[in-house]
């Protein structure tokens, strides 16, 4: 068979040697991920990376909190580490924006490879599905969220993860040619080498403040009197006209209780059974707690919505010891209008408040 | 299973290596095998239809080619009515039922039939249209075996989007053990990667372009102009197709076949002539060998020979696509072929053609032949005859600059493309890199034009081949 192809075989195997080679010096050397555009999607994974490296304190127990943009805005480590009242304690935001389980747990492979140097990882989980509208397994940034933390190993397995054929082959072919998978941030950076060198180099250290210091915002949306029969404000008086639309369709979902159709929250349920059993798994050979929690969802679901009830995924892995689940109502408090300065995202207030809450919650079950 | 997905590479990576393994008989039940399968791939339900259509003309060929006289031409108008039955019902009866329909004012729902257009079923019928012309002329024997005949109508490179194969071609090739030389390599590869560069990298960025002016939509968060839109639709269609092409001969040629070639340079021609010698010359010779000439060429006076193209050409244009749009196309051509005989009819009898085909006029005869062809496609694209009329419009209009000036490659890319043709214009570079070049430079430019796919191509852009349509 081999020699009436020789001469094709040998071709293509002394170029995929050569592409092979450059693969692994620039890609998987992670030599171009020092280079990556740090406010881009693949930069913001790098980010957390970066920080979960830079500012684990190796004297302390440190929590690796990761989250979306809600946690990002609404967690502040620094005041959950002087509210704990444990000063062996360190708390670490390590979210991303638009990110879910899938994402922090190739995150975590790259950040504590053997799963031993955290005291906790802590993850925000949702434990409805409120505002659900696709199957999370089909979200397509999650390829290139992860684009930086994948490996030729996850050839299969990462791209199994998506359910429909055309994410799967484009998330296979992000594993097999990184470069044309990052090309839109590899053609920007040789566009402008020396900016991108600059600002990479000025970049990070900058950010780690930056993270550390985060203030959140100030502002908070105007308390406005709901209709119980509309589900809308009876007045939109304080309310900006920015703002506007999607506090309507925050309403909305919520007075219609839009939790999604059966097939997205069976969906739902696979992939956060999925996702964080596999970090839960990860952790529990060395006795490390994978604590989940709901961060306060939204500025009016304390007045117009239920409780979350920790169900269907969340609730098997807890029964089965694998994770640890904070209470439902834990933070039901903080889902006030005041303590929010959009429909999703806690302003100052509402952060302060979350994070000492948090601290609370989340001491007495590290050990 | 498209040329430009991963999922080709595995199934073709697969079928090469077990060809390579297998002796020249199970190797073409192996690429007939692999044929349906691709088929499948588009779409199980026609792989009777193929097979069918595989069988019939099969035995067509050997009525044909037993008979004599009279039942030899009877079994010859029956393998062309079959043929055109099978294309005509799967592809026209809608277009013509829709078009009587609105002739006498009845609902048109009334008459057409839920039909799904096969994919490449105007190739496979054309090829079988040649074959049983073929073998009616006495330019091959009709073939005994159906494994081969199976072979020659679905062999995958060439199943869906052609180049359409000619028998006479074909057959001398089937049976021959898989052997490939350092040159078949390296053209193959060459062919493939040049291909996938001209698909991924050059017409998926000019099909957004395209798509956004004649869908009325922005491009880049700003409107098309229709210069733009039209423009960055024929260089779509050219780089996808020629694109395909490459690909499919490529693919050919590492399984042990040789196709034709399709495209030599089209848009460099200096007349519509010598264009429809070099554009889709696959479907252009079929044309002349099975319509033109056989309705009289150019041997029955000047009228005739002009309605002749305007027959053949129109024909072409409807074979692209049920739609009036396409045969307006093909008659615009076929009007285009009229006025140029008429020209160089006037200009020899005039004594000027020594001074008309001076080399130092080719490039504005060149840039004239770009441009009346580029208007052509405008009703080829354009979704209906106001969408042209308005384009039609618009393009005369003085040229809105502002979004080339803010994306240079619009204009770059062609530019590029020119001034490589001009550098290799005998292909010689090609030609070095198949047959003398070393295996260090072989396997450098293999390195570059793959390096160069992943960062110009733009592969999740997911556009299909625009001939998968036709």
């Amino acid at each position: 068979m081999f020699a009436r192809l020789a001469p094709l075989l040998t071709l293509i195997a002394a170029v995929l040697l050569v592409l092979g080679l450059i693969d692994l010096a620039v890609f998987r050397s992670g030599v171009y991920a020092r280079l990556i555009e740090p406010e881009s999607t693949a930069g913001t994974v790098l980010g957390s990376v970066y920080a979960a490296r830079h500012l684990r304190d190796p004297a302390r127990k440190n929590i690796l909190v990761f989250g979306n943009s809600q946690i990002g805005e609404g967690f502040s480590a620094r005041t959950a580490n002087e509210a704990s009242g444990r000063p062996d304690l360190h708390f670490i935001n390590a979210s991303v924006p638009g990110t879910s389980p899938r994402v922090w747990n190739y995150l975590l492979r790259e950040v504590d490879p053997d799963g031993d140097r955290f005291a906790a990882v802590a993850l925000m989980v949702p434990y409805d599905t409120f505002g659900i509208r696709v199957d999370p397994a089909n979200y397509p940034l999650d390829t290139s969220y992860t684009l930086p933390l994948l490996r030729l190993a996850d050839l299969e397995d990462f791209p199994a993860s998506f359910h429909v054929a055309d994410q799967r082959e484009r998330a296979r072919r992000a594993i097999l040619f990184p470069l044309q998978a990052m090309r839109e941030d590899f053609l920007a950076f040789l566009a402008n080498p020396p900016h991108r060198l600059h600002k990479t180099r000025k970049y990070w250290p900058g950010w780690l403040d930056a993270v550390q210091q985060w203030h959140g915002h100030d502002q908070s949306i105007p308390a406005m009197d709901i209709d119980p029969t509309s589900g809308q404000p009876r007045s939109w008086d304080g309310c900006s006209a920015e703002l506007m639309p999607h506090l309507r369709d925050y309403l909305d979902a919520l007075h219609n209780a839009n939790y999604g159709s059966p097939e997205l929250q069976t969906q739902d349920k696979a992939y956060l059974r999925e996702w964080i059993g596999r970090i839960a798994r990860r952790y529990r050979a060395h006795g490390v707690p994978v604590i989940v929690f709901v961060v306060p969802r939204g500025p009016w679901h304390k007045q117009l919505a239920p409780v979350p009830a920790a169900s269907g995924a969340i609730a098997e892995l807890r029964d089965a010891g694998d994770i640890l689940a904070l209470p439902c109502d834990a933070f039901v408090e903080l889902e006030q209008p005041q303590y929010f300065f959009d429909q999703l995202h806690m302003n100052h207030e509402g952060q302060q408040k979350f994070s000492k809450l948090f601290a609370a919650q989340v001491a007495p079950l590290v050990h | 299973m498209l040329f430009d997905t991963l999922q080709y590479w595995y199934f073709f990576g697969a079928i090469l290596l077990l060809l390579g393994a297998l002796k020249p008989t199970a190797g073409k039940w192996l690429l007939v095998i692999a044929s349906y399968v691709f088929y499948a791939f588009w779409d199980v339900r026609f792989l009777a239809l193929l097979g069918l259509s595989t069988l019939a003309n099969w035995a067509f060929g050997l009525w044909i080619d037993r008979d004599e006289d009279t039942a030899r031409r009877r079994a010859l108008t029956c393998a062309i009515v079959f043929n055109l039955g099978v294309l005509g019902f799967f592809k026209y009866f809608n277009f013509f039922a829709d078009t009587f329909a609105s002739l006498l004012h009845l609902d048109p729902n009334a008459l057409t039939l839920r039909i799904v257009l096969p994919v490449g079923i105007s190739f496979f019928t054309f090829e079988g249209i040649a074959y049983a012309v073929d073998v009616y002329r006495r330019d091959l024997r009709a073939q005994r075996s159906v494994l081969d005949f199976a072979l020659f109508v679905s062999f995958f490179p060439h199943l869906i989007a052609g180049p359409i194969i000619r028998p006479v071609h074909f057959f001398p090739q089937v049976g021959k053990a898989l052997a490939l030389s350092d040159e078949d390599a390296r053209w193959g590869l060459r062919e493939i990667l040049k291909g996938l560069f001209k698909k991924i990298a050059l017409s998926n960025f000019y099909a957004p372009i395209a798509d956004a002016y004649f869908h009325h939509t922005q491009w880049s968060g700003t409107d098309v102009p229709a210069w733009v839109g039209v423009l960055a639709f024929s260089l779509q269609i050219y780089f996808d197709f020629s694109g395909y092409t490459d690909i499919a001969r490529g693919c050919a040629r590492l399984l042990g076949y040789r196709f034709p070639s399709n495209f030599e340079r089209p848009y460099l021609s200096a007349d519509i002539a010598e264009f429809w010698r070099r554009w889709h010359i696959s479907l252009s010779s079929w044309l002349r060998d099975y319509l033109y000439i056989p309705l009289g060429g150019n041997r029955r006076g000047e009228a005739r020979t002009n309605l002749n193209f305007l027959i053949v050409m129109g024909l072409g244009g409807l074979w692209h696509g049920a739609s009036w749009n396409f045969a307006v196309w093909g008659l615009y051509h076929g009007v285009l072929l009229v006025l140029h005989r008429q020209w160089r009819r006037a200009i020899e009898r005039a004594g000027l053609t020594p001074s008309i085909d001076h080399a130092a006029l080719r490039p504005l005869w060149v840039a004239l032949t770009f441009v009346l062809v580029t208007l052509g496609w405008i009703p080829f694209r354009a979704p209906d005859f106001a969408t042209t009329w308005t384009t039609l419009h618009a393009i005369l209009a003085v040229p809105d600059l502002q979004l080339v000036a803010a994306h240079p490659a619009i204009i770059g890319v062609p530019l590029a493309g020119l001034a490589f043709c001009l550098y290799d214009r005998d292909r010689r570079w090609q030609g070095w890199l198949t047959l003398r070049a070393g295996f260090a430079s072989a396997t450098c430019a293999g390195v570059v034009a793959i390096l160069a796919l992943e960062i110009f191509g733009n592969i999740d852009a997911q556009i299909p081949f625009v001939y998968f349509q036709f």
